[in-house]
């Protein structure tokens, strides 16, 4: 325990640190230890400046097809793959927690997370929460323009409930958790038996909310691992000519008793899809957009 | 499964062709440095190279002279083994040797060692091909100095036909003696055949003279002859013999036998007058024995029994002359066809030399006229139809096929490697090869534009390809000035190399 408390230690003080002055109050109710509900409407309305700001600045971010450029042809193969996992999801009661993740470095899964859940929070009968569980190298929050303030590791350490870090996105129904401070233990971190507790308090506080948890890549990290065997689902990501194919047969080794949902093949290059297709999105988007 | 219904159209074969240009794409720093290195390689190499200018010469070859001359009398080596000696002729040492000291070449070698080395490096470097359909041959010779390679062509050339010029004529004053020299022979021979005829003649003259019908003729009168005689001696001999019996002492015995015999008719024997005339008889004879050889020389000392003998003996000797002249005639007889068929087979072979004889004589004529010929210079059977001129431009090294051939393998290795490097590398490339694992594909999401990146990289590769397009466009300048021959930069680089031993000195 020593351990988490010396993590705990840190983390405070990179907070204290690193603290905006806008948002002054958010300290305070932390500290006074309130009561969960209201600290966290606290911090939203608090917030809510900040998101308006971030929105903004997001409406600017290219990578957010989904929101951004919603008749590209990324953007409608994202909402293929929010479709396809949806039936996916449904068919045997609902499975609402969908791991990302992939079997090396920078495939693309905080991309593929951030947009799938762009597109799901804009359906109307969908709330999604986004989890960044990349604590070593969190980048979802950047893709949000967002900051990486109180996130999953600080209420793993403290204890708190999560919703003390969601924020809202303003982006439809999309909360989002960011991965927290950074901490020596990931690993046992993740796979801690407060981690399963969080995961399943965060299954079942709404029944009809997705919670997409953006993860680590599996092959160098254990991470993954133990999450796709906690989450509901695992959408694979693969990223054109980067992962070998004996990295894909370990990765899919690795995640062995999890159930993986299928593959998204990121970066592909102009001769892997149809060119009439991208011909034909080009016109479209010109006409529309004229 | 709707999830797998993504095409892909590098599978297709007609997209084969987009997916090495996205091949190429991918690695197009890697592809357009290693092309354009290989083929500046190529263009330095091919200027690097010592160029080398090739002479050549082309000679027509006409018929031998000796070969016309003694046609269907003696047998003479073909057109292609004489073809085939030229170049034996023309490598030799001796021709070689007489070129190096004609260009002088041999100045600055020091002994024989090297004059050897010489002529086995120029024997290596000049090429003699032969075109015998056309009765030509062409002497090339390849050096970096091109007016040597032009002396040295020509030089050969001119040594040789020389040197065959001087041995045709060698040849046909050797045919027309050699001619004469034959003429001379079956001179020779056509009079000791006319001298055996004649010596066979004298030899057996009786009888090629005597007619066959005519000696018939002789022995049958002389056996009709000795018939004749035979018949007169018989006839003496007869008379001989009456002569002899004719003494006193044997015609009473011839009586007194006479008396017995026709007393035996009577009587028999014991009869008292037999016996009585028995011992006469008996007395006779003895008397005969006693006194018969005075009878006899009586006789032959008569004149008539001495004539009868002479008469006898003369006739003997007639039929034996006869008889010698019948075996002779006999003998001429069977020699007559003999020495007819001697008699003809020498004139035969006299005939035959005659005939060569005459041949000979005709040729000799000619051989005369062309011997004349040649001296004047009027039958050449070399002639120069192509003299060497000095080679403008070199023959080796052949820039721009080895231009080309820069361009070409540029293209192929550097295709080749980008080709290598992806089928080497094991990463996933299309959305085929997920379909292996059996994971259904959600979703294939292309590459999201960064408009400020994306126009980076195609600035990028805009420079890249522009690079290797300038690259390759001052390669082809280079091709398209060797190809018109226009030598800008050999001149450049003999300025320059002047340049630097300028620096130097």
């Amino acid at each position: 325990m020593s351990r988490i408390e010396d993590a705990l230690k840190k983390a405070s003080e990179k907070r204290s640190e690193s603290l905006r002055p806008e948002p002054a109050g958010t300290a305070g109710p932390v500290e006074k230890g309130n009561a969960f509900a209201d600290s966290a409407q606290v911090s939203f309305q608090e917030t809510a400046a900040m998101q308006t700001e971030a929105f903004e600045r997001a409406r600017g971010q290219r990578m957010l097809v989904s929101m951004n450029e919603p008749v590209s042809l990324a953007a409608e193969e994202f909402r293929k793959l929010k479709q396809s996992l949806v039936r996916k999801t449904k068919r045997s009661g609902f499975q609402n927690t969908l791991l990302v993740t992939s079997g090396t470095v920078g495939e693309g899964k905080s991309v593929t997370a951030v947009n799938l859940a762009i597109s799901l929070a804009q359906e109307f009968d969908h709330t999604v929460l986004l989890v960044d569980a990349d604590i070593r190298s969190p980048s979802c929050h950047e893709l949000l323009c967002m900051e990486n303030g109180y996130g999953l590791s600080d209420c793993l350490i403290e204890g708190a409930p999560i919703s003390k870090g969601m924020v809202k996105t303003g982006i439809g129904k999309l909360s989002f958790l960011s991965a927290g401070s950074p901490v020596p233990n990931v690993g046992e971190l993740l796979a801690s038996k407060r981690m399963q507790e969080t995961l399943a308090e965060m299954k079942n506080r709404y029944a009809d909310r997705y919670i997409i948890i953006d993860s680590p890549p599996v092959l160098p990290f254990a991470e993954s691992r133990n999450l796709s065997r906690m989450a509901d689902g695992v959408v694979l990501v693969i990223k054109e000519g980067q992962a070998s194919q004996a990295d894909l047969r370990d990765t899919i080794e690795a995640l062995q008793g999890s159930n993986i949902l299928g593959a998204v093949y990121t970066q592909a290059s102009r001769a892997t899809r149809g060119l009439s297709a991208e011909a034909y999105m080009k016109y479209k988007y010109y006409h529309h957009a004229r | 499964m709707a999830d797998n219904k993504y095409d892909i159209a590098g599978q297709d074969a007609s997209f084969d062709a987009m997916r090495y240009l996205r091949m190429v794409g991918e690695r197009k720093t890697l592809f357009v440095s290693i092309a354009l290195l290989i083929m500046f390689a190529a263009v330095v190499i091919s200027y690097m190279l010592p160029r080398k200018y090739e002479a050549r010469s082309i000679v027509f070859i006409e018929q031998n002279v000796i070969s016309d001359l003694v046609k269907g009398i003696a047998v003479t080596p073909s057109m292609d083994t004489k073809i085939k000696a030229i170049k034996v002729t023309m490598l030799s040492r001796n021709m070689l040797s007489q070129v190096i000291k004609a260009l002088d070449l041999d100045v600055s070698l020091k002994n024989n060692i090297s004059l050897d080395e010489m002529i086995k490096s120029l024997r290596g470097r000049i090429a003699i091909g032969l075109d015998e359909k056309r009765g030509v041959f062409d002497i090339r010779f390849a050096d970096s100095n091109p007016v040597l390679a032009r002396d040295v062509v020509n030089t050969l050339t001119r040594v040789y036909i020389e040197e065959s010029v001087s041995t045709k004529r060698k040849e046909s004053f050797e045919a027309t003696r050699f001619l004469a020299d034959q003429i001379d022979v079956f001179k020779k021979r056509i009079d000791e055949a006319r001298k055996e005829i004649e010596d066979f003649n004298i030899a057996s003259g009786k009888v090629l003279a005597s007619n066959e019908y005519v000696v018939r003729n002789q022995i049958e009168k002389a056996q009709e002859q000795i018939k004749e005689i035979q018949i007169q001696i018989n006839a003496l001999e007869a008379s001989r013999k009456v002569l002899l019996s004719n003494s006193p002492a044997r015609a009473r015995l011839r009586e007194q036998e006479q008396v017995r015999n026709q007393m035996l008719a009577r009587y028999t024997e014991s009869h008292p007058r037999v016996k009585q005339l028995e011992s006469a008889i008996a007395e006779t004879r003895r008397q005969i024995r006693e006194e018969g050889n005075d009878e006899l020389s009586i006789i032959y000392s008569s004149p008539e029994y001495q004539n009868v003998k002479v008469h006898i003996q003369a006739l003997e000797t007639q039929k034996k002359n006869l008889e010698e002249d019948i075996a002779q005639n006999k003998a001429i007889l069977d020699q007559i066809p003999r020495a007819q068929a001697q008699l003809q087979e020498l004139k035969r072979k006299e005939q035959n030399e005659v005939i060569i004889y005459e041949k000979l004589v005709s040729r000799y004529g000619q051989s005369e006229v062309s011997k004349e010929m040649e001296l004047q210079d009027k039958a050449v059977s070399f002639r120069v139809l192509d003299p060497a001129v000095i080679p403008t431009i070199p023959s080796s090294p052949n820039r721009p096929l080895i231009m080309l051939a820069g361009i070409a393998i540029g293209f192929g290795v550097a295709f080749g490697v980008v080709f290598l490097l992806d089928i080497i590398d094991p990463s996933i490339k299309n959305v085929d090869d997920l379909r292996e694992f059996g994971i259904p594909v959600l979703a294939v999401i292309p590459k999201l534009k960064n408009v400020e990146e994306e126009r980076k990289a195609s600035r990028r590769s805009l420079r890249i390809y522009l690079i290797g397009a300038v690259g390759l466009l001052i390669v082809l300048a280079f091709l398209g000035m060797e190809f018109l021959g226009i030598g800008l930069v050999d001149k450049v680089i003999e300025k320059s190399m002047a340049v630097v031993r300028q620096w130097r000195m």
